[in-house]
């Protein structure tokens, strides 16, 4: 049974992919530059014993990001799905271009949708599989800063909901986490309201409660509160916020 | 030397530039920050990149002065400085190749001595060649050619290195081995990351004879004996070091012990994974603000050490790990001389001098007692070539508090090591000047015309380098 990790070769995806190497899971690992990807399975062949096949790939070029795990998890039960995939673009204010905004789209949404239709009817037919992705607390509400990522990352977070819907029903665990402040190179070097959290001890968790975590959770939980604020907060007050 | 095109690209399509957070939109993230050498003694404002994945590190401009950082254990600021962009390369820290048959093992050059030792000691294989803290980097090792405690027979850590990749600019990636290349593998053994950005290293490892070390403590009456005991002991023993007072006055002055370790070939167990390690870098080393460990308590503070080794058993059995890095569990002693700081000077003293050194240090600090907080001496059997490390004789570190009156005691010891031909450790001495360099190492002006051969433009760069004129 095999777990593909799309996103694998850093931050988060990184951390995660050790944790499930960790765990002698088979791996299929996909990112976009096989320089990274060779080098991170051969770490997890060496320190963990772990199976882990590598499949280069933009996420952008979605379509076909799907057609080739397909290819590569043919004939093959897919135990689990995990998205730490995601753009961000530090222009993105509202001028970002149309090619770049329709890139980060496809990356943050459409390569989540394409992979996962294509694979999700399998894990249906088995009546049984795990499917994780991550959104953000910047899709919490629209703001002056991230325009093209909160939007694709709440559009997201509706598609993990119709997901959950169609896919639990038979047998599909589904799971959805929205991240706060996270120690990658997404937070470097940013003055930050609260503390970032460490990427290691996050995927610790997220790995522990693979396929019994169901719907949407914040990690750290402390986003909960803070995003439900955020959200109920009134226009007046939040239209004052530069952040 | 097998030269390869300038892009690090083997496979992975290209990426737009994608500005990541408050960097200049360069592909990667990037931060204004405050750089320290580990003995507190130089810091820097400039700029910081952390690249995560290959293309990264692509991305500096092809001109732009750079110099890359692993753990920032060094003493003296060889990873910043000199205006250049640092780029901190710890998350290139993944093992590519283990031959359990050979001990040979492959790595990229932020992966850390303690990854390294977890993954290999239960296999039965380890580094005979070490630094002294767990999180110090293959890349780190490899630059400042760093021993151990045994290099009077295992040699500098450039001795179990088989080859290196290594990138530059201008030349792109390039390999060097024993056979071909081995002018850039000299040049980057001991090169304090100026010839390029060690990509991957191909280590020798040796067999582990045991996972514990039996040492065996011995007195030593003066510091005039050291020699004559470290040599007696040389025989029989792998590991090798000493602790001695230099507070004391009179006869007793460099009184101490000495330390003999060797495996116990059967031993078992009570492994120290890097859990128990104590974490410190250059920022949290220096935390406190008071100097605690000053020109008032250096005598107290050797004494009551002195006091607490002399009523432990002479013979002890500890685990490997802790052999290997002591100062994971020693944090305590470094933070003690708080944001001052501290300076730690590093010598070979040829063996026909030492008692010309010893002489000369007992008449020094008679006359003008200076609160030399550690000394230390290990053996040393080797060749000095270019910038290393290197020679035949006794290797003695002193530590002692930074302070108004330390540098003219440094510039006197100094003095003292240019006249006995001795070698000082530049990457222990933040302060070393180009004088003194030249002076003692004959390797000089051959490091320095390499250097400027492989890279005329001189992209990397540090404070380091910028101090000794390189």
């Amino acid at each position: 049974m095999t777990w593909a990790v799309v996103g694998a070769s850093a931050g988060l995806g990184r951390a995660i992919s050790e944790c499930l190497a960790r765990q002698r899971r088979s791996l299929l690992l996909v990112a976009s530059d096989a320089r990274d990807l060779e080098a991170h399975a051969a770490d997890l062949r060496v320190c963990f014993g772990a199976e882990a096949r590598v499949l280069a790939h933009d996420g952008a070029d979605h379509a076909a990001l799907a057609d080739a795990m397909g290819r590569a998890l043919e004939g093959q039960d897919v135990e689990g799905l995990i998205f730490p995939i995601g753009s961000v673009d530090g222009t993105d204010d509202g001028r970002l271009g149309g090619p770049r905004a329709e890139e980060m789209l496809r990356i943050n949404l459409l390569s989540v949708v394409s992979v996962v239709s294509r694979l999700l009817p399998g894990m249906m037919d088995r009546g049984r599989g795990v499917i994780v992705g991550f959104s953000s607390i910047a899709a919490a509400r629209g703001r002056s800063r991230n325009v093209v990522y909160s939007a694709s990352k709440r559009a997201l977070e509706s598609y993990f909901e119709s997901l959950r819907h169609l896919a639990e029903p038979r047998g599909v665990v589904v799971a959805l986490y929205c991240l706060g402040y996270v120690d990658t190179n997404l937070a470097f070097g940013q003055r930050l309201l609260l503390p970032k959290a460490d990427s290691t001890a996050l995927a610790a968790r997220i790995c522990e409660e693979l396929g019994n975590r169901r719907g949407k959770r914040y990690l750290p939980a402390i986003w909960g509160p803070v995003t439900w604020t955020l959200r109920h907060l009134p226009w007046a007050a939040f239209r004052r916020l530069r952040f | 030397m097998a030269r390869r095109p300038a892009d690090l690209r083997s496979g992975g399509e290209a990426r737009r530039d994608r500005p990541v957070s408050g960097g200049a939109g360069r592909g990667f993230a990037s931060a204004e920050a405050e750089l320290v050498s580990f003995d507190g003694g130089t810091r820097c404002r400039q700029t910081l990149v952390r690249p995560d994945r290959y293309r990264h590190l692509e991305q500096l401009g092809p001109k732009e002065l750079r110099i890359v950082r692993g753990g920032g254990y060094s003493y003296a600021a060889a990873s910043f400085g000199a205006g250049a962009t640092v780029q901190d390369v710890r998350a290139f820290d993944r093992i590519l190749a283990f031959d359990g048959t050979r001990g040979i093992l492959e790595c990229e050059a932020g992966t850390t001595l303690g990854k390294l030792f977890r993954v290999c000691a239960p296999r039965g294989w380890f580094l005979p060649v070490q630094a002294g803290y767990p999180r110090i980097t293959i890349g780190g090792c490899i630059a400042a050619d760093v021993h151990g405690k045994n290099q009077f027979r295992d040699g500098n850590f450039s001795r179990q290195v088989e080859s290196l990749r290594l990138f530059h600019p201008a030349r792109g990636v390039m390999t060097a081995d024993r056979e071909s290349g081995a002018e850039l593998l000299d040049l980057t053994c001991g090169g304090l990351g100026l010839s390029g950005h060690i990509l991957s290293a191909r280590l020798r490892l040796a067999r582990l004879p045991g996972r514990r070390v039996r040492v065996r403590r011995t007195r030593i009456p003066r510091l005039e004996d050291t020699m004559a005991l470290l040599e007696a002991a040389a025989a029989h023993a792998t590991f090798l070091y000493t602790w001695q007072n230099l507070t004391l006055h009179g006869d007793t002055l460099g009184r101490g012990f000495l330390y003999a370790g060797e495996f116990l070939e059967d031993g078992e167990g009570a492994d120290a994974p890097e859990s128990r390690v104590v974490a410190v870098d250059a920022d949290t080393r220096a935390g406190l603000r008071l100097q605690l460990l000053n020109g008032g308590t250096t005598k107290a503070f050797n004494l009551a050490y002195e006091a607490l080794q002399a009523v432990a058993p002479d013979e002890r059995e500890i685990g490997l790990h802790d052999l290997l890095f002591p100062v994971a569990r020693k944090v305590l002693y470094f933070r003690l001389f708080g944001g001052a700081g501290f300076h730690e000077m590093q010598v070979i003293v040829p063996r026909d001098a030492f008692a010309t050194v010893a002489r000369e240090l007992r008449r020094r600090l008679s006359a003008e007692p200076f609160p030399v907080a550690l000394a230390s001496c290990k053996l040393f059997q080797g060749t000095p070539a270019l910038l290393r490390f290197d020679g035949s004789g006794v290797c003695l570190a002193l530590d002692f508090p930074r302070g108004p009156a330390s540098g003219r005691f440094a510039a006197w010891v100094d003095a003292l090591v240019r006249d006995v031909r001795g070698l000082p450790n530049i990457i222990k001495d933040s302060r070393l000047g180009m004088d003194t360099v030249r002076a003692c190492y004959p390797g000089y002006e051959a490091f320095s015309k390499a250097l400027h051969r492989l890279d005329p433009q001189r992209l990397y760069r540090s404070e380091v380098s910028e101090r000794l004129a390189l």
